[in-house]
């Protein structure tokens, strides 16, 4: 019947449309500065050393921190995930954003310090110093990695290549394939120096050209009062089953909510009900801004506690933005587009966006591609670049740290400083090579799906971490048995979600699954809390029944403790003296070896390049005395300030959770 | 006939209109919007107000806390009954330590370790009471005395052994 009315010539005329000489300028102008600044800062840090390049060697003041935090946070995956889910639902998808106000100030003064103190590197490292031992390390090492892949790389590739398809019509793989390159270019001979600095350029291109758009598309519906008024009315005009044999459109498919502009919804019938929104999300939230080693890695880099902390206020702040720049314009799509974006019948929403389920992911992409004039597309393309490779090259720099620190070093005790930063950087490389063969998996896996997968998955996965971590900082008695059964504990009751979930699959509002009640009757986020709970639990139980850690050993591992002067006994510390032995025998080696080779022109200039620094250096123990021991005292003035400021911005952050309940 | 099309036109726009508006309004609130948010604001206020006072009053209890929780100073000049300061400094990684000799009744001592807590202790004493020349650059100090005045006798130097005192 209406099959005509979904325009098919305004979609073939949509795409391709970069390809004018303001848009190419735009873009190949935002290459430059990235690559520019990228090289700027491998000569400012020392990446010889791996303080200098896996954490930057602790010399960031608080901006690249705080801009680095958002960036790295900031992928394509929440414009594409927060327009399309606002879309969907309204603005309770904001709440995401919103919480991590407080979580990132969680992160800032209760976390950071004890980390710092700790001098640990990696996040798994400082299991291994609090409660000695080497699985429990080892387990969150291998589930980090995990998650990283699974969750956060193809997320925001998946979102990359929603909006390259979209936008530009370009073939995929040839797209990622040059922006994964690029990125990795940057991120393998910088180190955490480059990308954070990468970071502050690309946070003001995200937000000056999201700033845009969202100015462009208020005016275009009308203002703010317009869209209130007329996003409830955002009804696709076909929405009749055309197969009534195979399935039935009921209303509430297509229809805008009702409580789309709540925040806090009921706690049983709302999509986002609100117990699990306020600590649902926190606790998932205190797993990637708390414990996570893409995040704490940043904060670990920057010169002193105080920096850490307005750090921490900046991000916060930043973090505001997210519901005005990406769930706003969301919806305004769909004001716009209601018969795209909102489209309800499968046949047509697989001829708008090549999937059944729905179109509400192509939200963004749709608004770049129809209200923006030309130059500014080429803008808003370098935006979600900025986006998509800033979070990927800090998530690949991450997890190199993981995997170097962590993996490599039980390998191989013996490697070198050298050996570590080389193996640090072909991880890079082979993480590239899995993102490039996981785009058939993206594209296969049901588009409308693949956001719901993600959150589920790290609903189900990442509460038990956060409790133990969290119980890890705060209380003395709990020790290796109860934090590794704790672990296992966890992880098995949510694959016991999990797995039953994926089989089931999620379904759509059109064709239900068929999940029986008692496996998915629980909404995810509830589920979280829930599994958060138990596992406090076991780990607590445990730990009380089994022999506690003496204090000697938890000395600046613990919150209580992050102050004292005390000798700290390793419970590590077998390991490591071994692992230092064999790496003096090494280095003597190499040193030897070093004297009796010839060293060409060539091969000093690719030393140079990389930055290696390791045969050249009979300082090789003193780059770990001038990094600047991690002491976590404060000037008071400047303290208070940012006391002071921390409680401003909360209270900035609860008005516009109370304006917007 | 024009006529009749323009009612009939006119008819099935108000028709339509109306229909229109029967899409579901949004809920209705029973507060504006900004009143809600001034409300949460003052609430969360009024809690952080409570907290700092709780914590206030918990604070002026006697606060003994063991001598050396508090942060210190950087440089700090001890004298000490009988003449033995230790310091500590901690280094994350690496232990390594490097003592420089000192002999008695030597004014400037100045020690650069950094040693890392191995589990043994490490200790460095001063000699000379009442001395004032003494500038460590440590960033972690600790003051325990322990040991009796045996340092003049002792002078131990190198990384492998238990305890490193030098005078």
């Amino acid at each position: 019947m209406h099959t005509h009315t979904l325009s098919m010539e305004n979609l073939s005329s949509d795409k391709g449309t970069i390809n004018n000489p303001a848009d190419i300028a735009i873009i190949v102008g935002y290459f430059i500065m990235v690559i520019s600044v990228g090289i700027w800062s491998m000569f400012r840090t020392n990446r010889g050393t791996v303080g200098g390049y896996f954490l930057a060697g602790r010399t960031m003041t608080w901006w690249p921190v705080g801009a680095s935090l958002f960036a790295s946070n900031i992928g394509s995956g929440h414009f594409v995930g927060l327009a399309g889910t606002g879309a969907a639902s309204g603005i309770a998808v904001g709440g995401f954003e919103w919480n991590a106000l407080f979580i990132v100030l969680l992160l800032g003064w209760l976390f950071v310090p004890v980390y710092l103190t700790a001098g640990v590197i990696t996040m798994p490292q400082y299991l291994k110093k609090r409660f000695g031992g080497t699985r429990i390390s080892l387990y969150l090492s291998v589930i980090s990695l995990f998650l990283y892949i699974f969750t956060k790389i193809s997320v925001d590739m998946f979102s990359g290549a929603v909006f390259i398809q979209q936008a530009l019509g370009w073939n995929i793989y040839v797209a990622v394939i040059t922006l994964l390159l690029i990125t990795a270019l940057y991120t393998v001979t910088g180190g955490l120096a480059a990308l954070m600095y990468t970071d502050t350029f690309q946070t003001f291109v995200i937000i000056a050209g999201a700033f845009v758009l969202t100015g462009f598309s208020f005016v275009q519906v009308g203002g703010y009062s317009a869209l209130l008024a007329k996003y409830s009315s955002a009804t696709p005009s076909n929405f009749s089953s055309m197969d009534p044999q195979r399935y039935n459109i009921s209303p509430h498919c297509y229809t805008p909510r009702q409580d789309a502009f709540n925040l806090l919804r009921d706690p049983t019938t709302g999509d986002l009900p609100w117990p699990g929104v306020i600590f649902g999300i926190a606790i998932v939230g205190g797993w990637y801004w708390c414990t996570d080693q893409v995040i704490v890695q940043r904060c670990l880099a920057a010169r002193s506690l105080t920096h850490v902390k307005a750090g921490c206020i900046m991000c916060g702040y930043l973090k505001l933005l997210p519901m005005f720049l990406m769930v706003f314009p969301g919806m305004i799509s769909r004001i716009l587009y209601p018969d795209e974006v909102g489209c309800v019948v499968p046949e047509l929403c697989k001829m708008v966006c090549g999937t059944e389920v729905g179109c509400s992911n192509i939200a963004y992409p749709k608004l770049v591609v129809s209200i923006m004039p030309n130059g500014l597309r080429g803008l808003m393309l370098a935006v979600m670049l900025a986006a998509l490779m800033s979070s990927l090259a800090s998530i690949f720099n991450s997890s190199s740290t993981l995997f170097t620190m962590d993996i490599w070093t039980r390998i191989r005790p013996q490697a070198t400083e050298r050996e570590l930063i080389i193996v640090g950087r072909v991880w890079v490389l082979c993480i590239v090579a899995i993102s490039i063969c996981w785009i058939p998996v993206v594209q296969a896996a049901q588009s409308g799906q693949l956001f719901d997968y993600i959150q589920s998955v790290s609903s189900y996965l990442a509460p038990p971490i956060a409790s133990v971590f969290l119980l890890a900082v705060f209380v003395k008695r709990v020790n290796e048995m109860g934090a590794f059964w704790g672990l296992i504990g966890g992880l098995l009751m949510g694959l016991c979600r999990m797995l039953p979930e994926f089989w089931f699959g999620t379904g759509s509002c059109i064709f239900p699954s068929n999940c029986p009640y008692l496996v998915c009757g629980v909404h995810y986020l509830h589920f979280g809390i829930i599994l958060f709970f138990c596992t406090s639990v076991l780990v607590l139980v445990v730990s009380y029944c089994t022999k506690p850690i003496e204090d000697q050993h938890l000395h600046r591992l613990v919150f209580s403790l992050r102050h004292s002067k005390e000798e700290r006994k390793d419970l590590d510390w077998e390991q490591e003296e071994r692992g230092r032995r064999a790496q003096r025998e090494a280095e003597e080696r190499i040193r030897e070896m070093a004297q009796e080779e010839a060293k060409s022109g060539i091969c000093h200039l690719v030393r140079r390049f990389c930055g290696g620094g390791g045969s050249e250096a009979p300082e090789q123990d003193a780059p770990e005395a001038p990094e600047k021991l991690p002491d976590i005292s404060e000037d008071p003035v400047w303290k208070y300030t940012v006391d002071a400021n921390a409680l401003i911005m909360m209270t900035v952050a609860v008005f516009m959770w109370g304006y917007y309940a | 006939m024009g006529k009749l099309c323009a009612v009939t036109s006119c008819l099935l726009l108000t028709v339509s209109a109306a229909a229109a508006q029967t899409a579901q309004p949004q809920i209705e609130r029973l507060l504006p919007q900004w009143l809600t948010g001034i409300i949460a604001v003052s609430a969360f206020l009024f809690l952080v107000f409570v907290t700092l006072l709780v914590k206030k009053a918990w604070c002026e209890k006697p606060s003994r806390k063991t001598a050396v929780e508090s942060e210190s100073d950087r440089e700090n000049e001890f004298v000490v009954t009988n003449g033995n300061t230790y310091e500590t400094n901690l280094d994350t990684i690496r232990r390594k330590s490097t003592v420089e000799s000192a002999r008695e009744n030597e004014f400037e001592n100045t020690y650069e370790t950094t040693l890392e807590m191995t589990g043994r202790k490490s200790t460095v004493e001063s000699t000379g009471e009442n001395e004032f020349g003494n500038t460590y650059e440590t960033t972690l100090e600790m003051v325990r005395s322990k040991e009796d005045p045996n340092a003049f006798d002792n002078l131990a130097f190198g990384s492998a052994d238990d305890k490193v005192t030098s005078m």
